[in-house]
């Protein structure tokens, strides 16, 4: 019953001074009894919700392609990437010829490349597929590998017609690069 | 009072204190700053692509293919097995410009009698101003088909032991013109429909004899004159046909033998389908052969491949046929120049990134006989 009119009370926030008073001893009351198996579970299924949250927000990170500045480009579609990937493509719009960077082996931007980009079983397949592309005579030499974001931000701003595979939440907001999102790209 | 005036020494003492430390402080940060731009720029210097830097030197690579078998071959004459090398395969590539590359292929081939040869297999220098037009000046492999214009002589690279029967090499009894040294014109045109890629080339063409290669000179006029193009449609990817077709005169050859004193008119035509993604293979190729003497000869095969990726494992399944008419001079005392029917079944194992396993059964039914091969093969790039 107590509770009750507290609830009603606190809900209608019309808590005169000695109501507050009783909800400070209900309050104190309630605080001395020992939880429930419920609430105990509530507690730990919320702390477990929230952890989960935190882990979400942290690995989510959307996988981006990055250009030089150059590149009149904001957003570029799946088939565009795989076909500059393949070398169906070569030169850019406005005529420069694109230079390709693969990522750091191991990470979300390389297994992304390999499996959504390329469609290819993993990224020990890309070695192979560059291989074939080379003595078909598509490539000259393989795409130049990147240390890590950092290091193809750099390398994609000093090469005009560069363009690297990278997770957005790892880029500097000081790279000198164009983020271009890849349509298609979950 | 007393106590005011120290207090206010005190605050002083504090004021001018802490005023300095930040003061060091921010000198610290400002010399951070610096070495930190520093650092950047030589990174930066460091980290530079060297692609399209005219004074940088041309950026070489080198690779190679090489393979070895073992074949168990039972025929009418009787059985036979052996092992052979399949040869070094040695390609180097270069980025000698910005739109310009270089593709030189050398075999060192291993003959019957024990003799090394090296073959000059491909040398193209290729100027890539366009996505839709690339031009290429060297010898190539000629655009006949899927197989031609995919795989070369490194066989590490095709799911198969053996290539298709219609597209043995010139040297291996094959019919058809595999190499040309001219002109090539290439180039992918995105279309609304999906991407077309064409081929078209100019070059000396055959020789006197299916093996002779004419690299530096022409004994005719004509030109021979190809043409290819394939179509993978939008949405289907890993998809794609195409036809082709080839003219040439082959040039006459009074001196040999047999004597031809009259010059071949070859029309080849034909077509191909496949589908390729990281589970399926499927080949298919048709080819046509016109040759016009004083009569009309024509011959045809093709083949159609199934391969099924499970994981490493690649089990695979061909048919081959060639139908050749006889009496033609040009195929004369050519040993593959026959009716051929075969069937090949057989696993690639990739064991390693650049090194497979593979194990084939061939039946082959051919006019000069029944046989049937077992073949197991490391092949490997290097």
């Amino acid at each position: 019953m107590q509770k009750a009119v507290f609830q009603i009370l606190y809900r209608g926030k019309f808590l005169l001074p000695s109501k507050i008073v009783n909800q400070m001893s209900f309050l104190e009351r309630t605080t001395r009894h020992k939880p429930s198996f419920s609430n105990v579970l509530l507690l730990y299924a919320g702390i477990l919700f929230v952890v989960i949250l935190l882990r979400a927000s942290t690995s989510f990170s959307e996988v981006v392609a990055i250009v030089n500045q150059d590149q009149n480009l904001t957003q570029i579609s799946l088939g565009e990437i795989r076909n500059i990937y393949l070398g169906k493509t070569k030169n850019w719009e406005n005529g420069k010829r694109i230079v390709l960077f693969l990522p750091q082996s191991k990470s979300v931007s390389m297994d992304t490349l390999a499996k959504k980009i390329l469609k290819l079983k993993d990224e020990s397949e890309i070695p192979k597929l560059y291989l074939k592309l080379i003595f078909r005579q598509v490539f000259a030499t393989p795409p130049m590998p990147v240390l890590n974001t950092d290091d193809a931000a750099v390398k994609v701003a000093a090469s005009p017609g560069g363009i690297a595979i990278v997770e957005s939440s790892k880029l500097s907001r000081t790279s000198p690069v164009k983020i271009v999102k890849v349509i298609g790209l979950r | 009072m007393k106590f005011i005036r120290i207090y206010i020494v005190l605050l002083l003492l504090q004021f001018f204190g802490l005023s300095g430390a930040h003061a060091s402080e921010n000198d610290r940060l400002v010399d951070l700053e610096k070495e930190i731009q520093l650092l950047k720029s030589q990174y930066r210097q460091l980290s530079q692509p060297k692609v399209g830097n005219e004074y940088s030197p041309p950026k070489l690579q080198i690779r190679g293919f090489g393979h070895g078998q073992f074949d168990y071959n039972d025929s009418k004459k009787g059985s036979e097995s052996y092992f052979g090398l399949g040869g070094v395969d040695l390609f180097i590539t270069s980025q000698v410009a910005d739109k310009l590359s270089f593709i030189t292929e050398l075999l060192f081939e291993f003959e019957e009698d024990g003799a090394n040869v090296l073959d000059v297999e491909r040398l193209l220098i290729r100027y890539e101003p366009y996505d839709w037009l690339n031009i290429s000046l060297g010898r190539g492999h000629t655009p006949l088909g899927y197989w031609n214009r995919n795989y070369h002589h490194g066989t590490h690279l095709q799911t198969t032991v053996e290539r298709p029967i219609l597209l043995e090499f010139e040297d291996d009894d094959g019919i058809l013109p595999i190499h040309f040294v001219g002109l090539e014109f290439t180039g992918n045109i995105k279309a609304p429909f999906g991407l077309l890629t064409y081929y078209a080339n100019v070059g000396n063409g055959r020789g006197k004899t299916i093996r002779e290669i004419q690299l530096v000179e022409d004994a005719n006029n004509e030109k021979m004159v190809s043409f290819m193009v394939s179509l993978e449609p939008k949405g289907l990817e890993g998809f794609g046909f195409g036809g082709n077709f080839l003219f040439d005169v082959i040039p006459s050859d009074p001196a040999g033998t047999p004597a031809r004193p009259d010059e071949i008119k070859e029309v080849i035509f034909g077509s191909h389908i496949y589908y390729v993604d990281q589970k399926i293979e499927f080949l298919s190729e048709f080819q046509i052969v016109n040759h016009e003497i004083l009569s009309e000869y024509y011959h045809n095969g093709g083949y159609a491949q199934f391969a099924y990726r499970f994981d490493d494992v690649i089990p695979y399944y061909r048919y081959d046929f060639l139908n050749v008419t006889q009496g033609d001079p040009y195929y004369a005392g050519l040993q593959g120049a026959e009716d051929i029917q075969q069937h090949t079944i057989g696993f690639r194992f990739d064991w390693f990134v650049y090194s497979a396993l593979k194990l084939e059964y061939r039946h082959k039914n051919a006019e000069s006989g029944v046989s049937n091969i077992i073949s197991g093969q490391v092949s490997f790039a290097f």
